[in-house]
């Protein structure tokens, strides 16, 4: 009896409930405007096709409107929205398996430069083309990276990979991504000026 | 952390360097080639990062994505507070209910103004009902009380005069006016005392006598001197009451 009659005590004094946010989360259309910028250039990169971007754009905020209220923690708005669409990414990849692995070919993309002191030049087209001919597992990390709006932690959760795994793919994805921009533009000069384009040198 | 590891970690925050590791950003200091290294990568990246911007959404996507998703704003918030809410506040009305008719010490076979005298004290007891003054010893209870016309102890026993108070509230008994002091007894426990004119009332206990009883965990004592009545309970123990009259 005694410890019953404590109950109503810790009952009577006990807070009232509050949910766990205190920082309000943004309404759908902040949501949208924040996002679906960055979420579109993600799914275009990977998709590889203009109407499939939009397509996996327009479903991710479908889910975020169907399930986003469970979200609990507002800073989260953002993992969440792309976690989502790499998530529904992969599902229609692997439907149309059109998930191919792109390995990095020397032979055919040029050999690395990692060091190179003089980066190639790059322009929203170039980078696209050269985006274009990373496999996945290394263009994924790599445009969450140059869309800078997650932390390399985040990537990882987001792809769910460890992060190790995410900064040694980074790397490799950077050293691919200079080797094929150099390619690319040892291309364009030739085209230019056949006469004076000479092949790079092997390392 | 050794120099490779941090050159994947600083690889890996080119753009955010707020989020590489002060080891990490150490290093890159320490090591001019590292930092020359660090350099000419993120010059790269700032680059790519640029060039990536470029590449705009069309321009109608934004208000198909409004128009073609429901809005969560108007009811699925609510519903994620308010069941939860809603469940708690139900669970602790029940919980009230249930721990009214278990524990509260009042019955219907005791005296009218002793089940009364019981329930006001339960409630206090348990934070139902808070104090209307707070007072550190019965001296000051009775002024307060005085300055109020409230019903005020002529004379108590000895001990319990002496124990400290938390303070005093006026309650109404049996339709009349009564108040209902507080007392502080040891390990934080206490013992609620209620004094009333008993003019007329029925079932006054014996003068001068405390008559000791129990209901559930309470312990009881109830006793008349001259034209009051006094209602003395605790949950402390039938040992510490009678202590209070020894």
């Amino acid at each position: 009896m005694e410890v019953a009659l404590q109950m109503p005590v810790d009952l009577f004094t006990a807070r009232p409930f509050s949910p766990r946010v205190t920082e309000p989360v943004p309404s759908f259309e902040q949501i949208v405007d924040a996002h679906y910028q960055g979420l579109h250039r993600f799914a275009l990169s990977m998709s590889r096709r203009e109407a499939t971007a939009q397509d996996l754009v327009q479903q991710t905020f479908l889910q975020w409107a169907r399930k986003g209220h469970t979200l609990r923690d507002a800073t989260k708005v953002k993992a969440w929205l792309f976690t989502t669409i790499y998530r529904e990414w992969l599902g229609i990849a692997r439907h149309e398996k059109k998930h191919e692995e792109v390995e990095f070919d020397p032979d055919m993309h040029g050999s690395t430069h990692p060091d190179d002191d003089t980066p190639p030049r790059v322009d929203g087209t170039t980078l696209h083309a050269a985006l274009e001919q990373l496999d996945a597992d290394h263009r994924a990390p790599l445009v969450l990276f140059y869309l800078k709006e997650l932390s390399y932690r985040e990537i990882a959760e987001t792809l769910g990979v460890p992060i190790g795994t995410v900064m040694s793919r980074l790397s490799r994805a950077k050293d691919r991504l200079r080797a094929i921009l150099r390619r690319l533009e040892d291309s364009a000069s030739a085209r230019i000026h056949p006469a004076t384009f000479k092949p790079r040198p092997a390392p | 952390m050794n120099r490779d590891e941090a050159r994947l970690e600083l690889d890996a925050t080119t753009l955010r360097p707020q989020d590489a590791s002060a080891e990490a950003r150490a290093m890159a200091r320490g090591d001019p080639a590292l930092g020359a290294w660090v350099e000419n990568r993120t010059a790269f990246d700032e680059q790519c990062a640029e060039a990536f911007a470029t590449a705009a959404a069309p321009v109608a996507l934004r208000d198909e994505i409004l128009r073609a998703a429901p809005r969560p704003g108007a009811e699925k918030p609510r519903a994620r507070w308010f069941k939860p809410a809603f469940i708690v506040t139900a669970a602790a009305a029940a919980c009230i209910i249930i721990g009214w008719f278990y524990f509260s010490p009042a019955s219907s076979s005791m005296p009218a103004w002793q089940a009364d005298s019981l329930a006001a004290m339960f409630k206090i007891e348990h934070g139902m009902a808070r104090l209307d003054e707070r007072a550190p010893d019965l001296e000051a209870v009775k002024k307060i009380l005085a300055a109020t016309s409230s019903p005020s102890p002529t004379r108590l026993p000895v001990v319990l005069s002496a124990l400290g108070t938390y303070g005093c509230k006026r309650v109404q008994i049996a339709g009349r006016p009564a108040t209902i002091i507080c007392f502080k007894l040891d390990r934080g426990r206490e013992a609620h005392l209620v004094v009333l004119d008993n003019k007329d009332l029925p079932d006054m206990p014996p003068q001068m006598q405390p008559r000791f009883s129990s209901s559930k965990n309470w312990h009881i004592a109830a006793w008349t001197d001259g034209d009051q009545s006094f209602l003395l309970a605790t949950t402390a123990g039938e040992a510490v009451l009678k202590k209070l009259f020894s």
